[in-house]
């Protein structure tokens, strides 16, 4: 089953896969702190808002996935932003997250040196968006 | 207090705002690397083959100008991919203030450069690299 890209129902499934992962329980066992994923609009896209994703992460677990308003999104200790194709580059293995940041595709706010040691982790959340069926708006 | 500066204000690349933010938080929560900061006195290139992508790191006193490309006279160059860059920045720091080498992360290292995914110029220049390793090590 498909999930429309960014619903309710979307973070759930992502929040599920996170929490399969033995990869992410490990990589992240000492992980606190919350992330927040900006979506910008494209309104050629379909997309005509800008959205959010909330994470709260803590010790190996996603206590919580959400989708909220972009302002609630840039609340969070982590903020990653990017334009939705940008997001969907990531989400179908075309642009791994970390290079993204380092070319300026994606903006990073919050502390670099606590990212960079939980680069493992973070490579398996994008593995984890990966696995998660999607209906694109622009498909 | 030590002080970054991206040369190319707004203009900056990615991999510049990005090395400029972890080398300022980096110095910021610890701040025994005040020295090594105001020691390596010196242009450094890192240079990401997988991204097409460079910077050139000016120490001068206590502030570093991160360029764009390459710019001027390299004492230490490292030419490495992105992958390669995350793990130097997770190198341990052992006795004596040097790299460790012999945990699975520093082994990873070598194992790159056997393999020719990390190459070092300047070399010789033994401190200033071990200085660079320092001020990116978040472990």
């Amino acid at each position: 089953m498909a999930y429309e890209a960014y619903s309710d129902e979307w973070a759930q499934a992502y929040k599920d896969e996170i929490n399969q992962s033995q990869v992410y329980k490990q990589a992240a066992a000492g992980w606190e702190g919350t992330v927040g994923l900006v979506v910008l609009a494209e309104p050629d896209k379909n997309v005509p808002d800008d959205r959010g994703i909330y994470m709260d992460l803590w010790h190996g677990e996603a206590r919580d996935i959400k989708i909220v308003s972009r302002d609630e999104a840039e609340k969070a200790d982590f903020v990653i932003t990017g334009p939705y194709s940008r997001w969907k580059a990531v989400a179908k293995k075309e642009l791994d997250a970390t290079k993204g940041i380092m070319l300026g595709q994606l903006k990073l706010k919050g502390d670099f040196p606590t990212l960079v040691r939980y680069t493992k982790a973070s490579q398996e959340m994008t593995e984890c968006t990966t696995r998660v069926p999607v209906n694109w708006p622009d498909e | 207090m030590p002080e970054v500066v991206l040369a190319d204000g707004d203009a900056a690349s990615g991999l510049a705002s990005m090395l400029g933010t972890l080398l300022a938080q980096n110095v910021e929560r610890a701040p025994h690397k005040f020295e090594d900061f105001r020691r390596v006195e010196s242009n450094v290139l890192i240079d990401l083959s997988d991204l097409g992508e460079a910077i050139t790191m000016s120490f001068v006193g206590d502030r570093c100008t991160i360029h764009n490309g390459q710019r001027g006279k390299a004492r230490v160059r490292i030419r490495t991919d992105s992958e390669t860059l995350m793990l130097l920045s997770q190198l341990q720091i052992g006795a004596l203030g040097l790299p460790n080498y012999f945990d699975a992360n520093g082994k990873a290292v070598m194992r790159a450069m056997s393999r020719g995914r990390l190459r070092i110029g300047g070399m010789h220049h033994i401190a200033t690299l071990n200085r660079v390793t320092r001020l990116f090590s978040v472990a």
